[in-house]
């Protein structure tokens, strides 16, 4: 096994072929490397889904409490009343 | 006799595999690529008629092969997810499509790139170059069909049929070099007897052929967690292992 190229300009040149094995080889990777992006990217979108879904269900919750206290707030309220009215 | 698979139809079980084998992929592709392409790029020998456009081999023969293994890989997947009605299985499938067709694209550029110098042409319409082009179309047709379904075990059904019907393209593309007459030249290393080729030419490309092999393995392990995750991310597991993810 020996290098093949006299030279580093020779080896860029490829007796001639640069062009086409460069653009080859270039493009291949260039392919695989957006795949490999891609892969990456759709789970940090779905760490995105799974932290908005979580927020939603807090923010349901804590809507719910609040009705509920406010709920229970107007019923002690009126009661509040009606016990005026007997007195 | 088979149970011990059984556990890994449940998508938690199957999640946790692909991380545990996923570095070991990534790992080991990543070598096999940079030691294959050093090898042959720089220490392979300039071939006799072709000079060192014939480095584009290195590419192109392992990704050709490896864009009809995935298409089997991905059948296989599509036949255990119809006739046994597994999910994780047609999550299999989808994952392994893009990948396939990545590998289908970069044969057919690197083919057209070889082309242009030693056949005068980018591209004819010869038996081999046009049935590797149904195979990126069928690729392609098998993505948007489970894309194009809300319901999921809809669409993989209807995928799973589409990439079944298409196993038909992958001895076509094999024999079309010797069906018909064309450009493309006939089987260089796939062959019963000797391979036709110097074996300081052939040894870069069997490591080059092993790389191809782990790197759809490995991003096909990826996309699975992916799909795993998406579907089921109203469940316990996944969002736990989202969050967690997310911190880190």
């Amino acid at each position: 096994m020996t290098f093949q190229f006299d030279s580093w300009q020779a080896f860029w040149d490829m007796g001639g072929y640069g062009f086409y094995v460069w653009l080859a080889f270039g493009v291949s990777f260039v392919a695989v490397l957006l795949v490999v992006y891609e892969s990456i990217w759709a789970k940090k979108q779905l760490i995105k889904a799974v932290n908005a879904q979580m927020a939603r269900k807090k923010r349901i919750k804590q809507n719910k409490q609040k009705k509920a206290a406010a709920i229970a707030e107007q019923e002690s309220q009126s009661n509040s009343e009606k016990e005026g009215e007997l007195s | 006799m088979w149970k011990w698979l059984h556990p890994y139809a449940k998508s938690e079980s199957t999640y946790k595999l692909c991380q545990t084998l996923l570095p070991w992929f990534s790992i080991s592709a990543a070598i096999t690529l940079v030691i294959g392409l050093i090898l042959g790029l720089m220490f392979a020998p300039a071939d006799y008629q072709q000079g060192d456009s014939f480095r584009i081999i290195y590419i192109h023969v392992p990704s050709a092969i490896t864009s009809m293994s995935a298409y089997a890989a991905m059948a296989v997947a599509a036949l255990i997810g119809l006739v046994w009605q597994i999910r994780t299985a047609y999550m299999a499938m989808i994952a392994i499509a893009p990948v396939g067709a990545m590998m289908t694209f970069i044969a057919l550029f690197t083919g057209a790139a070889w082309g242009k110098p030693m056949w005068g042409t980018w591209w004819v319409w010869d038996a081999r170059l046009t049935s590797e082009l149904v195979l990126l179309f069928l690729y392609l047709g098998v993505i948007s069909l489970y894309k194009s379904f809300d319901d999921k075990v809809q669409a993989g059904k209807a995928a799973g049929v589409m990439s079944l019907v298409g196993v038909i393209n992958l001895p076509i593309i094999h024999f079309s070099v010797e069906w018909w007459n064309t450009l493309h030249q006939g089987a260089t290393i796939s062959k019963f007897d000797k391979p036709s080729i110097a074996p300081e030419m052939f040894w870069p490309l069997m490591v080059n052929l092993l790389a191809a092999v782990l790197l759809i393995g490995a991003i096909t392990l990826k996309r699975l967690q992916n799909e795993l995750l998406r579907r089921e991310i109203h469940r316990p597991w996944a969002v736990k292992t989202l969050l967690k993810e997310g911190k880190s």
